[in-house]
């Protein structure tokens, strides 16, 4: 049981490792050796808390996006809204519920434009990340086939509106991971310049 | 409004928890059992007031049964006066409510 806890502990602070920014790896250190010093079950949500403070910092790195790039997202954002809209306005074929499934999509991509504007960095990040693992959930759940023959046709398209913005939102996760460099400071590169190994 | 950094509620409960042993050292550990906050909470905010300049860091020497250093925190003098200016701040809004409520 102990090494299996262990076992979780580890894979967990790899992958603090995996997303803490790199200048902040001493943090990644203390976090470890603070994990080693928890007995009992209580390190594993110790380990979990970790990783979620390891996302906030990506997050907070990744936030710093140049203002021309901010922008240039929310206004792919607000571009895919009304073209959302308008194919729910012009659709003619299909079940009751097709011309929905774009007003949902166009509230959707409205609602993160509009928080990425009133939030700054921090929140268009949040809206990436949120509208991504909402449409990896909708392709997934399409894809382990709970569809009904009478819904084929709604689990159809909204399969390909799902798995269209999982492709468009890792673009654009991609395009902030490589536009955001961390800065490094040339006589400096630890903050903390007494740490062990 | 415009956000105003490092004054959150657990801010205020690190501090206070910080404030409760004024000159020790103390692990993130012993500081996430006395705030009650959570690993994931407790050190986005310590690094925030590390690199605010409010606390300092150093690692310690490991004491038998550890293995390895320890990373340790305690606050700055700057962090004094902000933590004491807080807590103040906290109080007279916690005063400040309770009249409130009994009027």
């Amino acid at each position: 049981m102990i090494a299996i806890r262990r076992l979780v502990v580890s894979v967990l602070m790899n992958l603090c490792a995996a997303v803490l920014p790199d200048r902040k790896s001493e943090w990644l250190h203390a976090m470890r050796v603070e994990a080693a010093h928890i007995e009992g079950r209580a390190v594993i949500g110790f380990a979990a808390g970790c990783l979620l403070a390891c996302c906030k910092e990506r997050v907070t790195l990744m936030s710093n996006l140049p203002a021309a790039a901010r922008y240039g997202i929310i206004a792919t954002m607000l571009g895919y809204a009304v073209f959302a809209l308008r194919s729910a306005m012009h659709m003619t074929v299909g079940p009751g519920l097709t011309a929905s499934i774009f007003e949902g999509v166009a509230a959707t991509y409205a609602l993160a434009a509009v928080w990425s504007m009133l939030r700054g960095g921090r929140g268009l990040i949040e809206s990436v990340l949120i509208l991504f693992a909402l449409n990896l959930g909708a392709t997934a759940w399409l894809v382990s086939g709970v569809v009904t023959e009478a819904s084929a046709f709604n689990a159809r398209l909204i399969s390909a509106v799902a798995f269209e913005g999982v492709v468009v939102w890792m673009a654009v996760l991609s395009i902030i991971l490589l536009l955001v460099r961390e800065p490094v400071s040339p006589h400096q590169s630890s903050e903390f310049p007494d740490a062990p190994g | 409004m415009p956000r105003r950094p490092h004054r959150s509620n657990q801010a205020a409960k690190l501090f206070a928890a910080l404030a409760a042993h004024p000159d020790a050292w103390q692990h993130g550990y012993d500081l996430m059992r006395q705030t009650r906050l959570a690993s994931g909470t407790l050190y986005p905010l310590l690094i925030r007031l590390h690199e605010a300049g409010y606390l300092e860091a150093r690692w310690e020497e490991p004491v038998m049964p550890a293995r390895a250093p320890r990373h340790a925190y305690r606050r700055t003098a700057s962090g004094v006066a902000f933590g004491r200016a807080l807590l103040a701040e906290r109080k007279m809004d916690a005063r400040h409510r309770l009249r409130e409520k009994l009027a």
